[in-house]
């Protein structure tokens, strides 16, 4: 990567978000080409990465992932307008995301789900209580290559359960890729109710969704 | 036996346990909530709104599973008459539909006080709660004067109700009818996780934190003496109950963070409580493996920790000198485990114990099904069976 890059990398991954924020006007300022909007987006890819290392050496919490995604997206926001247009509608890929029926509590969703978009997938937010019928519904609408059931009570480790067994009655369940995430989940609680992953937190999360994509 | 033996039996033995002494036997405490309606045949809007429905569900798991030691007062059951007098959406019992929740659910209350009010708030803390905390929260104070102060006297009377049918009565029905000692005698929070869940929600005060630091630490300290006069405001001193205190952020923020914001005020309020000769009982949710240093530095022997997962054998050897440990089955594992595996969290349960004191609770959320009454009891006789003194037994429970 051309060095003028690496300042947004480091910037974003140690969390210094004027000198971010400052880095990308100036590159944009001397160079608004298309081409130059799309490297400062690789960048900050690359930034993200960062933080994601940071957090599994336990050295960034949640708290870090929080203000990251934040500043990214106040990045983006000033990237985007250079972007050309097959860039700017270029994703890594597309998510239909709920919380488990009966369970209200959207905390974490929405955390993970800024973190999706952030690191670059379209997700679709059911909201909360999501009925088994209203996932199968979005799944043939917008096909998504992942489908996330987030939860924060245990007994939503059945009804995320209810979930995939309607994707399979519905003969959906072989094209997309299930995650569970939420405090209570487990890896046990992933194998009973037929998940492909599980996570507990938002950044393991979207690294396996990356990983599914190919990204 | 008669109640009140037994009741003083179960009295001595958690007080020696919370003083790591060792106690006859493993002291089991039952973290129940809206379990004990679920057993009794009742659902979550017959026990937020019917005070009689409510003492009658705690009563029959006093009654059932009488291996237990102490229940915990029903606050976390939650008070639907009190929600619905505010007209709160904080907390809801039953869906659109009118079909009760299998689950109480707690709505984030969110962005409650704006980013700029820091300094409005603490400027006075107690007036800023009153006029502007209060009735953004709670609709039914969203008045003008002098309407939002008769709307509080209103409320205190429902309060008070609620109070005394709820929490006293069955307080004191628990212990002379069934010789059942409540766990806590009172409850307060930590100043940064009352911004957390009442003023700022979760993402704000995370992002408040990196961008107006002082006034985060300043808003603590501001605070402060009002959740001290929480937790200790008529509370008799003494070591058992204690007073609950659920931990909300400290997980997630970086040992760094968890040092400048949280740990000021919250080495106070344990220090001022067990100044006042009574025992907070800390709820650890989360992983509290980072945090262990700074737990080492509370008063030796004088705090309960609640923990609801991790190496449970580390946190013996790491902080067990300071804290005394509750722990015990994970939920799920009470969901859907098998005989075997509820006897082996038994084993490493009472093995742990005589490593110095372990307690075990369990918490809200089962099913109601009678396997899991099965499970349970045989789980708390092998507790109770002493069966694993001075034995080292398999333990492979890490990331439970």
């Amino acid at each position: 990567m051309n060095e003028k890059y690496q300042v947004i990398v480091d910037a974003l991954g140690e969390l210094e978000e004027d000198k971010f924020l400052d880095a990308i006007k100036e590159l944009l300022e001397a160079d608004p080409s298309a081409e130059n909007a799309e490297q400062i987006v690789n960048a900050c890819a690359l930034g993200m990465e960062k933080v994601g290392e940071y957090f599994e050496q336990n050295e960034y919490f949640v708290g870090e992932l929080i203000y990251a995604a934040d500043i990214l997206q106040n990045g983006f926001d000033l990237v985007n307008p250079y972007l050309s247009e097959e860039d700017a509608s270029k994703k890594l890929g597309t998510m239909v995301i709920g919380t488990a029926p009966g369970d209200l509590h959207d905390i974490g969703k929405n955390i993970f789900k800024s973190m999706m978009e952030a690191a670059g997938f379209v997700v679709h937010d059911l909201g909360v209580d999501v009925k088994p019928e209203a996932f199968v519904e979005k799944v043939k609408e917008v096909k998504p290559n992942i489908v996330g059931i987030s939860g924060l009570l245990t007994l939503s480790l059945d009804t995320m359960g209810d979930v995939i067994n309607s994707l399979k009655e519905a003969g959906l369940r072989d094209d997309v890729k299930v995650i569970i995430g939420g405090n209570p989940v487990t890896e046990a609680a992933m194998k009973r109710v037929g998940a492909d992953a599980y996570s507990t937190n938002a950044s393991t999360g979207v690294k396996q969704c990356k990983e599914w994509v190919g990204a | 036996m008669s109640k009140e033996k037994l009741f003083q039996e179960r009295v001595d033995r958690m007080t020696k346990a919370f003083k790591h002494e060792i106690p006859d036997r493993v002291p089991i405490a039952f973290m129940i909530e809206t379990w004990a309606g679920h057993y009794s045949g009742y659902d979550i809007v017959d026990l937020g709104y019917d005070y009689p429905k409510l003492r009658e569900s705690f009563l029959k798991v006093a009654e059932d599973f009488e291996e237990i030691d102490a229940l915990p007062p029903a606050f976390g059951v939650r008070p639907g008459n009190i929600y619905a007098a505010t007209q709160s959406r904080e907390y809801s019992y039953y869906g659109e539909d009118g079909v009760p929740y299998a689950s109480l659910q707690h709505l984030e209350a969110g962005n409650v006080m704006s980013t700029d009010e820091y300094p409005e708030f603490i400027a006075d803390p107690f007036k800023y709660i009153v006029e502007k905390q209060i009735p953004r929260r709670y609709a039914a104070f969203d008045k003008p004067e002098p309407e939002r102060s008769l709307a509080y006297v209103q409320f205190a009377l429902i309060y008070k109700t609620y109070i005394q049918e709820a929490i006293v009565k069955l307080g004191e029905q628990l212990a002379v009818e069934k010789g059942m000692p409540s766990l806590f005698k009172g409850s307060t929070e930590m100043p940064m996780d009352v911004f957390m869940d009442y003023f700022r929600g979760f993402k704000g005060i995370i992002m408040d934190i990196k961008k107006q630091k002082e006034n985060v630490i300043a808003a603590c300290e501001a605070l402060f003496p009002l959740m001290l006069k929480k937790a200790i405001h008529n509370v008799e001193s003494g070591i058992f109950p204690g007073i609950f205190i659920p931990l909300h952020i400290p997980t997630y923020l970086r040992p760094k963070d968890f040092e400048t914001f949280y740990w000021p005020t919250f080495k106070k309020m344990i220090d001022s409580i067990v100044e006042k000769d009574c025992t907070p009982v800390l709820f650890m949710e989360g992983n509290w493996e980072p945090y262990y240093d700074f737990l080492k530095e509370l008063p030796k022997k004088k705090v309960v920790g609640l923990v609801e997962s991790g190496d449970f054998r580390k946190m013996k050897k790491e902080i067990g000198d300071t804290l005394c440990i509750m722990g015990g089955m994970p939920v799920d594992v009470i969901n859907h485990s098998t005989k075997d595996e509820a006897m082996k969290y038994a084993e490493v349960i009472t093995w742990l114990q005589m490593a110095a004191i372990y307690l075990h609770w369990t918490k809200y959320c089962f099913h109601q099904t009678k396997q899991i009454q099965r499970i349970l009891k045989q789980y708390f006789r092998q507790l109770l069976s002493m069966e694993n003194i001075n034995k080292e037994v398999s333990y492979d429970y890490k990331n439970t």
